[in-house]
């Protein structure tokens, strides 16, 4: 439980002139649900961004099960074992939900170019598994029911569900969820929530970005808030909640708690 | 799978194959017959442009260069090499392939509109080499004489070969049956799903653990390893090569077959290739030019029928399927 799986080390993130994430230090434990919020702007999105290999980082390092990934391709850091979701609920929307599902363990085979023009018999092994690891994915997520709907025709929940499927069957350590309840009513977040215990039960570590506070307090085990790129405090969501710090970032100088 | 086997789908198919190898057998016409065989070169061009447009969604304007190159590669190996056509055919395949990895490397780092702009560019630049190179490619003259595929020989003393129209007709047609099941292999296998995927949203696919250089330069690769092919074809079977066959008329002519057949379908680039091969070699007399009806045809598909004839005959079908339900 206490072992360390991703070290933020000293990280710093320019945009130009700007610093979007200034000299940030944190870990996330094997484990555990892990929870960034911060005000709009606050850098979390950037940080996602910066740990999955989508922006180079300007200082510092990120560490993953020992050993560094800092600044390596967005597809190598995914067969290491960290995927994430994108903040606009990103699916392959012109293809079915069970399509969408089939080549996103396309990582994990090799579909050499010889073996798929002669039909070898490992190809074919490899498309089976696929497509078998899509359909225990899909009962997973709970849209079995929908598996031959095009995906860009699935109500918004669905979308968000397809998308945390999608990283789940890139068979990863690390699960990072930008806004997985962000654009669903009350109902449905609930949904989502306990999906997203579901796959914290399966060992699967999560680090998720939240505004809703129901979601970014209640299920975490520990809470990093941000702002302006600079980490405020660090800590289980009790304790941060009442820190004056935090009120102070989201409500401004003058509220009394 | 024996249900499977005996399908509607694999019914027609059955019957188009034996259709296509029948033709000869009761079309006389030496015209007619050109005109198929120019049909089966073209779509064997605008399926392999189809696997990097319509599959993968890199709009490749570089298509006709490479056809170009295949050809020209098969035309000198065999006119000053020396060459029999065999492994004349396979050095020209491989070479286009060469010059494509040279290409792709730098140009697929940009997305979009510029892949489509630099690729553009790529073609207007074989051209004028092969235009201006006159030692090597005796330029503007073109390249005169270049034989038929030498004849291959079978045990006990038989031969195939290839000066009579029917026999050039049934390589051309093996040539584009062989494409057309490597491609179909490929996009209906993860291999394809990835293409597919890339073409769906690169991020996304990134995000998924899937290279979209690695991935959208295999696509290329091997989509001008067929252009390439069909090149050499071409100049084995007119026997004559001139600057014009790289040109970018070439490129945007297998777009518009891609176009107006439906992009990213199978049978899309057959159908576009085949009509309009079909209506432009029959309008040959006629003086309109060429592009410019191609021009209006194009932004009429593009208006009214934005998948093509295959994609307006699926919402056809569709649309009277539903009305079957009601």
């Amino acid at each position: 439980m206490n072992e360390m799986l991703l070290e933020v080390k000293d990280v710093s993130k320019d945009f130009g002139g700007l610093r979007a994430i200034d000299h940030l230090d944190f870990q996330i434990r094997e484990g555990e649900i892990f929870s960034i919020i911060g005000p709009n702007g606050s850098g979390k999105t950037t940080l996602f961004n910066v740990i999955t290999g989508f922006h180079p980082v300007t200082k510092g390092k990120v560490i993953f099960q020992g050993e560094d990934i800092t600044n390596l391709k967005p597809f190598t850091i995914a067969r290491k074992g960290i995927t994430r979701t994108f903040q606009l609920t990103t699916v392959f929307t012109g293809e079915t939900t069970l399509d969408n599902l089939i080549v996103g363990h396309r990582l994990r085979i090799k579909a050499g170019l010889w073996g798929t023009v002669m039909g070898s018999r490992y190809t074919r092994s490899e498309e089976k598994r696929c497509r078998e690891k899509a359909e225990e994915v899909l009962e997973f997520i709970g849209l079995t029911r929908l598996k031959n709907v095009t995906a860009g025709n699935l109500p918004q929940e669905a979308q968000k569900r397809l998308s945390i499927g999608l990283a789940l069957t890139t068979d990863p350590r690390l699960l990072l969820l930008d806004e997985p309840t962000g654009g669903v009513n009350f109902k449905e977040t609930s949904g989502l929530i306990s999906l997203i215990e579901k796959i914290r039960d399966q060992k699967i570590t999560i680090c998720l970005i939240e505004h809703k506070m129901k979601v970014a307090m209640d299920l975490p085990d520990r809470v990093l808030v941000l702002n302006y790129g600079r980490k405020i405090t660090e800590g289980v969501p009790m304790d941060v909640s009442k820190d004056q710090r935090v009120i102070e970032a989201y409500l401004g100088k003058n509220y009394n708690a | 799978m024996a249900g499977k086997l005996f399908s509607f789908k694999n019914l027609i198919i059955l019957l188009l194959l034996i259709f296509a190898f029948t033709i000869p057998c009761w079309v006389t016409s030496r015209f007619i017959l050109h005109i198929v065989i120019m049909c089966c070169i073209w779509a064997m061009a605008a399926t392999s442009m189809n696997l990097m447009m319509g599959y993968t969604g890199q709009i490749n304007l570089a298509h006709g260069a490479f056809f170009g190159i295949g050809a020209y590669s098969a035309g000198l190996l065999i006119l000053k090499v020396g060459m029999n056509f065999w492994p004349a055919l396979i050095l020209a395949c491989i070479i286009t392939v060469f010059v494509g990895l040279i290409i792709g490397l730098p140009a697929l780092r940009t997305r979009g509109s510029y892949f489509a702009i630099g690729t553009m560019c790529f073609n207007v630049i074989v051209t004028v080499i092969i235009d201006s190179w006159e030692d090597l490619t005796e330029g503007a003259r073109g390249l005169l004489g270049i034989p038929r595929p030498a004849p291959i020989s079978l045990p006990f003393g038989m031969e195939i070969t290839f000066t009579s129209m029917p026999a050039m007709y049934y390589l051309v047609l093996t040539s584009l049956l062989l494409t057309i099941w490597i491609i179909y292999r490929i996009v209906h296998s993860m291999l394809g799903r990835t293409f597919i995927a890339i073409k769906g949203n690169e991020e996304l696919s990134e995000s998924l653990g899937i290279s979209a250089m690695r991935t959208k330069l295999l696509s290329f690769l091997i989509s001008t390893f067929f252009a390439g092919w069909a090149g050499v074809l071409y100049a084995s079977y007119i026997g004559f090569l001139s600057p014009e066959i790289s040109d970018y008329h070439v490129t945007f002519e297998l777009l518009i077959f891609c176009m107006i057949g439906g992009l990213g379908t199978m049978v899309g680039p057959l159908i576009g290739a085949i009509i309009l091969t079909i209506i432009s070699e029959l309008l040959h007399g006629i003086a309109i030019p060429r592009m410019v009806a191609y021009g209006f045809l194009l932004v009429i598909i593009t208006i009214f029928l934005p998948g093509g004839i295959t994609g307006g005959i699926k919402m056809l079908w569709l649309r009277w399927n539903r009305k079957g339900e009601q």
